[in-house]
């Protein structure tokens, strides 16, 4: 006898079809099958009588502790990144100077570079401060005052962004929407 | 999904984490009963429960609307007790180990608490003999009454994928219930015994 086609009925747990009463026939006459079909429905049965198991009490004040600790570990690494990269990057551009100043010549003709670098830097802000002061001594007074406020204050506003924002990465991360 | 659950979900995906928490508040039981019967254990449950809502709340911009917003929560907690369930290779226990904790009835009897409990610890030791996606099919089914297309876009799977491992599911669970219940299964026969036997 040929118990697939019943097996598959009976596992399937399909819709009785028109030949039930042949299905039900063979199942009252084979033990093979009829087993299997008490196991199936009984199986069923527990699975279904089982009870919804439910978290316990306090379950979203839980998870909102979670996410706050998650949401500031993640601020918390997002700024360790942030400066090791920066880090990495200053090494990296150290890195180049070095070898750059081992392959094109000697430190000493380096160095003396940087150092008219860094004169004619002076010497030029010096020149530029004069004319700016020359300017400002042909104007009168009270426009003298006119232009220093703003400059001043708008000057003093940025230094202080500038301080907080450096402040702010190591301790708060980058806020990323 | 309701007006007010839609709107939830909108404010959420804006990133208001109040709105989420009520999200969490009306599917906690579905998620952790999910969780629970993947991996048997309380604690690891609600462990799994809230990664579940804190990976969908992390994903929240990809939630297509066009999709149940249950269905998509359950597909996160499957998949991540899929994964856990692989990486802890629960070991199989015999049936006299396994705790007999069964949740307590609303009117508990001592007999029907200890029978509960077996009972319990009978299902969980069937489940545990499943294939990890073969036991969220069952349980997706069992419990959530989804059907199988809804299973298979929650598993990546495809439906005859999900016909077949049901069908190998439950006939690996009858035949440990055969095997672990002759005396069960021959009463029962008896019992269900009609003039069309």
């Amino acid at each position: 006898m040929n118990h697939q086609p019943f097996e598959t009925w009976i596992v399937e747990g399909s819709p009785l079809s028109e030949t039930q009463d042949k299905e039900y026939g063979h199942l009252s006459t084979c033990k093979k099958c009829s087993t299997l079909y008490t196991s199936v429905q009984e199986v069923e049965r527990q699975i279904k009588s089982l009870p919804v198991m439910r978290p316990k009490a306090g379950f979203t004040s839980r998870w909102k502790d979670l996410a706050i600790e998650r949401q500031a570990r993640a601020l918390e690494q997002q700024s360790r990144r942030l400066l090791y990269g920066m880090a990495a990057a200053a090494a990296l551009l150290l890195v180049l100077v070095v070898i750059n100043v081992v392959f094109n010549g000697s430190p000493m003709s380096w160095f003396i570079g940087l150092m008219e670098t860094c004169v004619e830097t002076i010497v030029g802000l010096k020149v530029l401060q004069n004319a700016i002061f020359a300017w400002i001594r042909t104007v009168p007074l009270t426009i003298q005052l006119a232009i220093w406020i703003p400059i001043t204050t708008i000057f003093g506003f940025l230094g202080m962004t500038w301080v907080i924002a450096l402040w702010r990465i190591p301790t708060q991360g980058v806020q990323v929407s | 999904m309701s007006d007010t659950e839609a709107l939830w979900l909108q404010q959420a995906q804006l990133g208001d984490s109040e709105a989420f928490s009520q999200i969490v508040e009306k599917y906690q039981t579905p998620v952790f009963h999910l969780c629970y019967r993947m991996l048997g254990d309380e604690q690891e449950a609600e462990d799994a429960a809230q990664e579940t809502f804190w990976r969908a709340y992390q994903s929240l911009k990809r939630y297509d609307p066009q999709r149940s917003f249950a269905t998509w929560l359950l597909s996160i907690a499957a998949h991540y007790c899929i994964d856990q369930r692989r990486r802890n290779k629960v070991p199989l226990m015999s049936l006299e180990l396994l705790p007999e904790d069964g949740a307590p009835d609303s009117s508990p009897t001592p007999e029907k608490v200890v029978g509960q409990g077996q009972e319990d610890a009978g299902i969980r030791q069937l489940l545990n003999h499943l294939a990890p996606q073969d036991k969220a099919a069952v349980i997706m089914r069992y419990w959530y009454d989804l059907s199988d297309e809804e299973i298979g876009r929650a598993l990546n799977l495809t439906v005859s994928a999900v016909k077949s491992r049901l069908f190998r599911a439950r006939r690996l669970m009858a035949d440990r219930w055969t095997i672990t219940h002759p005396e069960s299964n021959q009463a029962v026969r008896r019992q269900h015994e009609s003039p069309a036997f």
